[in-house]
């Protein structure tokens, strides 16, 4: 009986190993398998729960908050949304391998997307609880797991640029004048001394309650004070620098231009931390210019810094990466507000 | 810091914009989405334009300085009329006794010699230093309608002074032009007065055949280091949604999706708490919504002054 219960329990162990070998080889060949090796796997996996969905059974709901991000190990899901102006639209079959929620996830913000699963779909999921506490036990592990998510991120980024740049290209939109363009070619920002800036109310900022004072210090010792005045091109196409800025008061603007026609993004004011698409892709075709649109303290952060800073200062890096995924993710989701807003309105027409 | 909607298309009921939706403007008086630390609990006003009224041209023009959600009249009324264009303001003030609620502060405003009303949200800083700048800049015909303690009442006697008639039907570039130079009048007047922190300047103006909204601050992003979190210091938001109908569909409140777009609504923050068939204006953005062959149109327009 006992030599029997024990035969049991090897066989289970058996079955649960195969299993788990299963996934492991599943999450292996997914794009979290880019960064992270087997025993990092492991550990994901036994930290986190598996869930299956029947074909027509929804994984996330536009507009509802997930408990966190999916990453699809069998099957397809389909994700549609609900468009202003439009009907229902479908956007993307995903496969095995991809993410499900990544940009609210990393955003913390409800769906932007509804997922519904095709056909027999099995999925991981990493809550954001338990993406936070990575943060503190395997900060590493969380870097690596924002670098695949990013990585998925940046690519319907650039899906989204190429549509909307199409349609920049074929809009009525006024163009700049050759005195814009003056402009913004003449104004360039001036490097402000360290001590004219009021670090003490500074660090009293949201976005600086997020650093220990140790990497606060080390943070204002490397990176550069700038105030520029409006217009100024802060990051131009042709040079890719990967490199942010923190905006320390005023605002800036961002923007794609192209054939000369200007269509603006985002606004990021005082408090936010913007990031050059380099700072992912250092080869990237997407071009988004950042224009100070009114005059403007910043903090820089220049490429050598975050390089620096990622091989001596790893937690300050970590966390800086974090807010520059951040930064693209909201890029990302200005993109394509712009492009429904260029089906929809009549923008800067001539 | 006071919430503002504006409606144009198919005559609805004003209860289905006021009172049924689950993020209702009546209930972002005492429960605003956005800005929730500030209430907005210093007067109501709307003005509702109706083709079947008596001098279509003028709205149905209801203000009150008490609270809207013990307003059994506004109430009823609602439940009563059915406008092809409204726009609806809730005054929120900083809580202190030196503030004024009056009827005379309650937007939106509107003078005899005008079809045109104006709603703002924002606030202009440090507006008493400049307040007799800006008399230059205003129609004399117009002065003596301004009554009441806002620097509202006064961007809207310099608007109205920008416009080549208050009166009548409006080309949008007519309407676009003078809130572009009320803008920039007010650059200029502050820069006289070296006055250089953030004052949002959101504002909402219709005549009842469009709808023009701005979404703007002047000086944006400039407010002393050691300032307190203020509701002054934020970029005030703007959201829009169109369509063919407004109206209860499918278990909730929202434009229904014909092919016609003949609706739509432009508001402070979304009327339902399910913001997906929303979009949020961005900043230093200015819209124009109004009727071509029955149909929708939205001009928007970067502020670049």
């Amino acid at each position: 009986m006992l030599k029997d219960k024990k035969m049991d329990d090897r066989r289970s162990i058996l079955i649960r190993d195969n299993e788990l070998t299963a996934q492991i080889n599943e999450l292996k060949a997914s794009e979290l398998g880019k960064y992270l090796g087997r025993q990092e796997l492991l550990m994901i996996l036994n930290h986190s729960k598996i869930f299956s969905f029947s074909a027509g059974e929804i994984l996330i709901q536009q507009g509802k908050e997930a408990d966190g991000v999916y990453i699809i190990l069998q099957g397809t899901v389909i994700t549609e949304a609900r468009i202003m102006g439009e009907r229902r639209a479908k956007l993307d079959n995903v496969t095995a391998g991809n993410f499900i929620g990544e940009v609210s996830f990393i955003k913390k913000e409800p769906c932007a997307t509804s997922a519904i699963a095709k056909n027999k779909v099995t999925c991981l999921l990493i809550t954001y609880s338990y993406f936070e506490l990575l943060a503190n036990y395997f900060p590493e592990i969380r870097y690596k797991i924002l670098k695949a998510i990013i990585e998925q991120v940046y690519a319907r980024l650039k899906h989204m640029y190429d549509e909307v740049t199409a349609l920049i290209t074929h809009s009525d939109m006024a163009s700049l004048s050759f005195l814009g363009r003056v402009i913004h070619s003449i104004t360039q920002p001036k490097h402000l001394h360290a001590s004219d800036v009021d670090k003490k109310h500074l660090q009293k900022k949201d976005l600086f309650q997020f650093f220990e004072q140790h990497e606060l210090d080390q943070l204002f010792e490397h990176a550069v004070f700038l105030e520029a005045s409006r217009n100024c091109v802060l990051t131009h196409d042709n040079k890719k620098e990967a490199l942010c800025y923190v905006v320390i008061q005023g605002a800036v603007q961002s923007s794609i231009m192209k054939e000369n026609k200007i269509a603006k993004l985002s606004v990021i004011g005082p408090g936010c931390l913007f990031a050059n698409i380099a700072c992912i892709d250092k080869e990237s075709p997407v071009a988004i210019t950042f224009i100070t649109c009114e005059s403007v303290v910043l903090l820089k952060i220049s490429e050598s810094t975050l390089a620096f800073f990622q091989q001596h200062n790893p937690t300050l890096w970590y966390k800086l990466f974090n807010l520059i995924c951040e930064s693209l993710a909201a890029l990302g989701k200005s993109i394509n507000k712009l492009g429904i807003r260029l089906h929809i309105e009549s923008y800067n027409n001539r | 810091m006071c919430r503002m909607l504006s409606y144009l298309g198919k005559p609805t009921l004003v209860e289905e914009l006021l009172y049924k939706p689950d993020n209702s403007f009546i209930k972002q008086s005492y429960h605003p989405k956005y800005m929730s630390y500030l209430l907005n609990l210093a007067g109501f006003g709307m003005a509702a334009w109706d083709n079947a009224t008596h001098n279509p041209q003028l709205p149905y023009l209801y203000k009150t300085p008490q609270l809207p959600f013990y307003d059994e009249n506004l109430r009823n009324l609602s439940a009563k009329i059915s406008p092809h264009c409204l726009l609806a303001h809730l005054r929120g003030v900083s809580y202190h006794d030196e503030q004024v609620i009056s009827n005379q502060n309650v937007h939106p405003f509107m003078i005899p010699e005008s079809n045109i009303a104006f709603a703002h949200n924002g606030s202009l800083y440090d507006f008493d230093l400049m307040r007799y700048d800006l008399l230059e800049y205003i129609n004399p015909d117009y002065k003596k309608y301004i009554k009441g303690t806002t620097d509202s009442e006064w961007m809207y006697a310099v608007f109205l002074s920008q416009l080549p008639s208050p009166q009548g039907s409006h080309e949008p570039n007519d309407i676009i032009n003078a809130i572009i130079e009320t803008l920039k009048i007010l650059k200029h007047v502050r820069q006289k007065n070296d006055i250089a922190v953030n004052s949002p300047v959101n504002l909402f103006i219709s005549n009842g055949q469009f709808i023009a909204a701005t979404r703007f601050v002047l000086d944006y992003g400039w407010q002393p280091l050691d300032a307190l979190p203020s509701a002054h210091f934020a970029y005030h938001s703007l959201w829009y949604t169109y369509g063919s109908s407004y109206g209860y569909y499918d278990d909730e409140y929202k434009m229904d999706n014909g092919d016609l777009k003949s609706s739509i609504i432009i508001a402070s923050e979304p009327l339902t708490e399910d913001t997906t068939t929303w979009l949020e204006v961005p900043e230093y953005t200015l819209l124009f919504a109004y009727h071509v062959d029955g149909e929708i149109k939205i001009i928007s327009q970067d502020i670049s002054i």
